[in-house]
């Protein structure tokens, strides 16, 4: 690692061990995913009090069924439930003391509670070329599934063990079913009144790590992987990045994955931080993306995966 | 989350569950007669518009809004020491169509203009389509121009949030839960971009607050404002907003699938006004659709401002000679915004 990138590395790590309870911006009120990501990279740095800290945060704020809100005071969404579940699970992996017996039960309540719901589902109609019938997960209950949540509860049942499950298959056909003809996936909408849509790189990349690991590898995966590794030329923002990295090195899609290929763009991201100060939030996913093949995201078991019934036509 | 944005049968525990108090929570009182004299008061405001033509990225951009508010009776004075909010549109990264958001020209222009009249100006945005707002910035160039200009950009996705009532009603939302940012702001000027929008004709002014809304609390899209009604809650957050005015770059602009997939179209325009639905009434007649045709502006019309040519107070260029048509998808639900069935690409 490059010596510049290495003195921010060390000094992201000494601040996030010190302080691993945030939000999304700083001095405002905490929320559910910036502490799960710094609770993963604090558990492979062996920062054992401080993924303590973030865990029981979440744990507490863990509402009677199992969903952990958006905010961790607020009353919803609950899309980040998943989130909270893996950083129980790699706690409860990585450490055998009390508290991971305690995460072990947060985790399982969380499951079910993702077990318990997802998205509306719309009639198939020719206005949209997705498979509107299948279930995923919304942002927001009672509205539409969406790839990123469904892509963040299919990691969450994957590293629970949770795989066979039927909507966990099911999860894994809805984010194929949404990757674009030509690579990469969006939101969640492949065609819209007869026309194809854009790809985008946060959700491309959440795919592509939602189905790390996949056997045999889709081949409808490969044009995305395509698709990420052009994008990496090019100026990403640091949570595009983040993922764009974990979901290559997922992919062995780069030829040695020691992340000498990623000096460049994160050193472009760290650049424009010092230029204007990037969120705790957003250095806490750079340093997650440099552990490489060494993320907690990235270990899920491998999975073979086998449909139950046809797969859709678009 | 707000139990009637809740339709989840298998999660009705989660949904029905009694709201904590965390954030401040404007009571939800208004209603009936209190929101419709408040809608009223809102619509006394004035209704001039002011169109520039020959504009060009860059031009002089600060003369011209600056020219534009002061013709419209724009009090200068009134801002002074006060938060201006300017709301771009940049809903998705658009390295492969930079006519699809505002011109960061444009945004750093109005930000001089209000800056240079004592106000404390931020620019926010919440991008509808992605959750990496920094993607959008950065590859907009708006991320480097309010670098360059020292403006500080409000993340309006991901900001602390506050639940305002819902004033307009039309939907079933008792509630929005605005981001910090909007709530505090004393104005907010809505600076779209002048485009057809495959499902409502066209976007504008008003359409372009849906950005105020905070995906942390709706989602990527905003799902639960669709699920509720895009006329409707387009109409609800504009009634709910604090005071709004609104600066349309129309310079380089998309016709056809719009707001995304759309194709470019020079206008060389740009629009001012003080009263939002004003402002995207003109823009329609600009684009030669029918206003009182477009569902948000049809709820719109007499009740956040007029529709009516002969209501509007033109300022600057006639818009008559400048009225150029803007190719719409050949769909059902877009052929009676046209008067003649003309114009309009499969």
């Amino acid at each position: 690692m490059q010596p510049s990138l290495d003195s921010w590395r060390r000094s992201q790590l000494d601040r996030l061990q010190k302080s691993p309870l945030l939000g999304y911006h700083e001095n405002e009120s905490l929320a559910a995913e910036p502490i799960a990501i710094g609770a993963l990279v604090a558990i492979a740095n062996d920062f054992q009090g401080s993924s303590q800290i973030a865990c029981d945060a979440l744990a507490s704020a863990q509402l009677s069924d199992g969903a952990v809100s958006v905010y961790l005071n607020d009353d919803g969404p609950f899309w980040t439930t998943a989130l909270a579940c893996i950083a129980w699970n790699k706690y409860s992996t990585c450490y055998k003391d009390e508290a991971a017996n305690r995460y072990k039960i947060a985790c399982d309540r969380g499951i079910r509670f993702l077990l318990a719901c997802g998205g509306e589902v719309i009639p198939r109609n020719k206005i949209v070329g997705h498979n509107s019938e299948l279930v995923g997960w919304p942002w927001v209950l009672g509205t539409h599934s969406w790839l990123e949540p469904t892509a963040l509860a299919l990691m969450a049942l994957r590293h629970a063990g949770y795989q066979s499950h039927a909507r966990a298959s099911e999860a894994a056909e809805l984010l194929l079913d949404r990757q674009l003809t030509d690579g990469g996936a969006n939101y969640g909408n492949t065609m819209v009144l007869g026309q194809p849509l854009r790809p985008h790189v946060l959700p491309s990349a959440m795919s592509v790590v939602a189905l790390a690991n996949l056997f045999p590898l889709s081949r409808r995966l490969e044009p995305t992987i395509g698709y990420l590794q052009r994008e990496l030329n090019r100026p990403l923002g640091a949570t595009s990045l983040a993922w764009t990295v974990l979901a290559l090195v997922s992919a062995n899609a780069q030829a040695d994955t020691s992340l000498l290929e990623f000096h460049w763009p994160i050193g472009e991201v760290i650049k424009r931080s010092e230029r204007v100060p990037a969120p705790s939030h957003h250095n806490n996913l750079i340093l997650l993306a440099m552990l490489g093949d060494r993320s907690p995201l990235l270990d899920a078991p491998v999975w073979e995966l086998v449909f139950d019934r046809p797969r859709s036509a678009t | 989350m707000n139990s009637e944005n809740a339709r989840n049968g298998s999660c009705t525990a989660a949904v029905n569950r009694s709201r904590r108090n965390f954030m401040l929570t404007g009571g939800i009182t208004a209603a009936g007669a209190a929101s419709v004299a408040w809608l009223n008061s809102k619509f006394q405001a004035s209704s001039k518009v002011f169109i520039a033509r020959h504009q060009k990225y860059a031009g002089d951009l600060v003369r011209t809004i600056r020219d534009g508010l002061i013709a419209c009776e724009f009090d200068p004075t009134s801002i002074h020491g006060k938060r201006v909010l300017l709301k771009p549109n940049l809903v998705e990264p658009n390295r492969l169509s930079p006519h699809m958001t505002t011109h960061p020209a444009l945004i750093v222009a109005a930000a001089e203009v209000f800056r240079g009249w004592g106000a404390s100006v931020t620019v926010g945005e919440g991008p509808g389509h992605v959750r990496d707002t920094e993607q959008a910035l950065v590859e907009s160039g708006v991320f480097e121009a309010l670098a360059d200009s020292k403006l500080t950009f409000e993340d309006l996705n991901y900001q602390e949030i506050r639940s305002v009532p819902n004033r307009g009603r039309r939907s079933k939302l008792r509630e929005f839960f605005f981001p910090r940012a909007v709530v505090e702001a004393d104005l907010i000027v809505s600076m779209p971009k002048m485009k057809t929008h495959h499902w409502m004709g066209m976007t504008g002014a008003l359409k372009n607050f849906y950005g105020v809304i905070p995906g942390i609390k709706y989602g990527w899209p905003k799902n639960v404002l669709h699920f509720h009604g895009i006329p409707e809650t387009v109409f609800d957050i504009n009634a709910s907003l604090p005071p709004s005015i609104a600066i349309v770059d129309g310079i380089d602009c998309m016709e056809g699938d719009g707001p995304i997939l759309g194709t470019l179209k020079p206008m060389g325009l740009v629009l001012v006004g003080t009263n939002v639905t004003a402002v995207d009434a003109t823009l329609c007649r600009l684009m030669k659709i029918l206003p009182e045709q477009i569902p948000y502006l049809s709820l719109a019309g007499d009740r956040l401002g007029p529709l009516a040519d002969n209501r509007i107070v033109q300022r600057g260029e006639d818009w008559t000679p400048l009225a150029s048509p803007f190719l719409l998808l050949d769909r059902k639900h877009l052929r009676s915004m046209r008067q003649s069935h003309t114009h309009f690409v499969t």
